[in-house]
């Protein structure tokens, strides 16, 4: 701009403007950034773009490293055993949730207490709820034996302070149920007796019985798959006249209908099934014939004197083959995820850094080009009497503006795709992970800001070190 | 350019988005809920995208009139409609309507805070209208 003519001071400013306000350093910084709009808002745009991403990466990186953590903490167990070419379910259903059910004998767990080296071992019974179309809430229903149990009980210490009852339930974060409500599961009633704090991993979406109470569930289920293949068997038949009662593939019979879903007490349902899942009746255990007699998985912890890769050979050497079961270590699934966390940490601050290198190299190149361009405005700044150290400041203070309006869109951008689609990034991340607390979400956006708002002074101290070597009088006299 | 036009484009990107989200971008759940009769009632959600799309519609038109309303008082009205057109996108999912429960459903996971930040936005740009227009 040419600060010797007000009317240039910008359009929208104009002449008037200009002459009624002090021309300040702010007023000239921003006057000057205005009408170079264009190339303000692709700088601006620059710096929050590197904001965007430094913000959006941090958060996502600390979210996963906290489920990671909390996973950590929460897995009480050193080995958990699983029927043979389960392990990944197991996983998947730690991980998210998702619901898988499998089966092995339960006399597994009196033979794992025997071998040396075990110090606890408490078996669990995973059932799989309605199925895994678009619209169930997914749901993994976990019994387990209250008292045995090491890996649940001690995440309720504070939610509940006495033995779950037969009857009773404890909810994930996610189920959308609240202590003291009564839930239908297969038509049989619970009261939710207490509700987990969010872990970031599969257990928010899992419910908790006791082994009992997950037994009689298999029992009913059981039951009003067997009635329902009755119904459709005589449906099957032309003269039986039950087609009506078929209708839409569902029978109205009460055992039946327990398979549509999850209700509360009044009946209003708690998860909702697809037309897939009522169709078909889900199948939650593959042994329904004798409930007393299996569990799924054997949660074992390794006394101090032994070794988890040593009790791991000595179970699958000697019960391996007998009850076709595997074993998974904990700290292996642990190190796995945090070997894909330190990979996803390094990309993230390769992309960071790469990007704060490149937004500083163009914000350097405009900032000089420009400042060649204006070498005659500035020499008549000087003429009409501003100091070097004047100019140097109007220089940075556009600079400054530029990068900490880059930063505040930027950190915005980040966070608006950061926290409200925080459900939609754990699904597609597909491990552990939990939301930042609003203190370390401050200190992030923070530090940020502060990384981006550096860049353009930096990227402005040769133009600024330039102005103390440049000779007015031959700037002013230039191309005469 | 003209004043109205950067808020105006705004409207109607953000109305051309919004349209697009509930049953394109971030759908709502796909199916409904079988009842005993053997009937589907689609879920809330369903109506919640379906009044969704049409306010997104009618943003984008808002937004249109926005730029080409030459009167400031004009403009300053169209503001304050978007406002409450803004509203009332907030309103459905929130209050109106809703969605559904389960946090890992995909109208609730996708849907809603995709529809809250663009109502957010759109309420913003609507108020910057009629800051900037109240100004004169």
């Amino acid at each position: 701009m040419s600060a010797e003519h007000p009317e240039s001071l910008g359009k929208t400013e104009g002449y008037g403007a200009a002459l009624g306000q002090p021309l300040t350093l702010w007023r000239l910084a921003r006057t000057n950034l205005r009408r170079r709009a264009f190339r303000t808002g692709c700088l601006v745009f620059i710096v929050a773009l590197f904001s965007a991403v430094l913000f959006g990466g941090a958060v996502l990186n600390k979210n996963t490293e906290r489920g990671l953590h909390s996973m950590s903490a929460r897995l009480g167990a050193d080995l958990i055993i699983v029927p043979t070419g389960y392990q990944k379910d197991m996983q998947v259903a730690l991980l998210r949730g998702e619901p898988s059910s499998f089966s092995i004998n339960a006399g597994l767990t009196e033979q794992v207490r025997a071998i040396h080296g075990v110090q606890q071992a408490s078996p669990q019974l995973f059932l799989a709820s309605l199925g895994a179309a678009c619209c169930d809430v997914k749901v993994q229903l976990v019994g387990f034996e209250p008292e045995t149990d090491f890996v649940v009980r001690p995440w309720l210490k504070e939610q509940l302070d006495r033995p779950l009852g037969d009857h009773e339930i404890v909810v994930g974060s996610s189920i959308f149920a609240k202590p003291g409500q009564s839930i239908k599961f297969f038509n049989e009633e619970f009261k939710v007796a207490a509700k987990m704090d969010r872990t970031g991993m599969g257990f928010d979406s899992s419910v908790f019985f006791t082994l009992n109470a997950t037994r009689l569930l298999v029992r009913h289920n059981a039951d009003a798959l067997n009635e329902l293949r009755t119904v459709r068997a005589l449906a099957d038949q032309p003269d039986a006249g039950l087609s009506g009662a078929v209708s839409g593939g569902l029978p109205s019979s009460s055992g039946a209908s327990a398979l549509l879903g999850v209700s509360d007490s009044s009946g209003v349902p708690i998860t909702q099934p697809s037309p897939a899942a009522s169709a078909e009746p889900h199948i939650i255990l593959q042994d329904t014939a004798n409930p007393d007699a299996v569990i799924s998985s054997v949660m074992v912890k390794i006394a101090p004197d032994a070794t988890v890769d040593g009790v791991a050979s000595v179970i699958r050497m000697t019960l391996g083959k007998t009850f076709g079961v595997d074993t998974v270590e904990t700290a292996g699934l642990i190190s796995s995820l945090a070997s894909n966390l330190n990979f996803l940490t390094y990309l993230l601050m390769g992309a960071s850094s790469f990007l704060w290198l490149l937004a500083l190299i163009i914000l350097f190149l405009v900032f000089s080009g420009s400042f060649n361009e204006r070498k005659k405005e500035m020499a008549v700044l000087r003429v009409l009497g501003a100091t070097k150290k004047r100019l140097a400041a109007m220089l940075l203070t556009e600079s400054l503006i530029i990068s900490v309006l880059g930063a505040c869109i930027g950190v915005v951008c980040g966070w608006i795709v950061s926290f409200p689609f925080s459900a939609l990034i754990f699904q597609a991340m597909r491990t552990p992970y939990l939301q930042v607390t609003a203190s370390e979400a401050l200190l992030l956006a923070l530090t940020t800001l502060f990384l981006a708002a550096i860049m353009g002074p930096i990227a402005s101290l040769w133009s600024v070190i330039s102005i103390s070597q440049t000779d007015v009088y031959a700037t002013l006299r230039e191309g005469e | 350019m003209r004043q109205g036009s950067i808020p105006g484009l705004f409207l109607v990107v953000l109305g051309i988005v919004l349209s697009f989200v509930p049953h394109y971008i971030l759908p709502v759940c796909q199916h409904g809920i079988q009842l005993a009769s053997g009937d589907v009632a689609p879920m809330r959600c369903f109506y919640t995208g379906q009044m969704e799309m049409a306010c997104g519609v009618a943003l984008a038109v808002l937004g249109v009139f926005v730029l080409l309303a030459r009167s400031v008082p004009m403009r300053r009205g169209l503001g304050l409609a978007g406002l409450l057109l803004s509203l009332l996108i907030l309103a459905v999912p929130t209050v109106l309507i809703g969605v559904c429960p389960g946090e890992a459903m995909p109208c609730h996971a996708g849907t809603y805070p995709a529809v809250m930040v663009l109502g957010v936005v759109s309420a913003l740009v609507c108020l910057l209208c009629c800051v900037r227009t109240a100004r004169g």
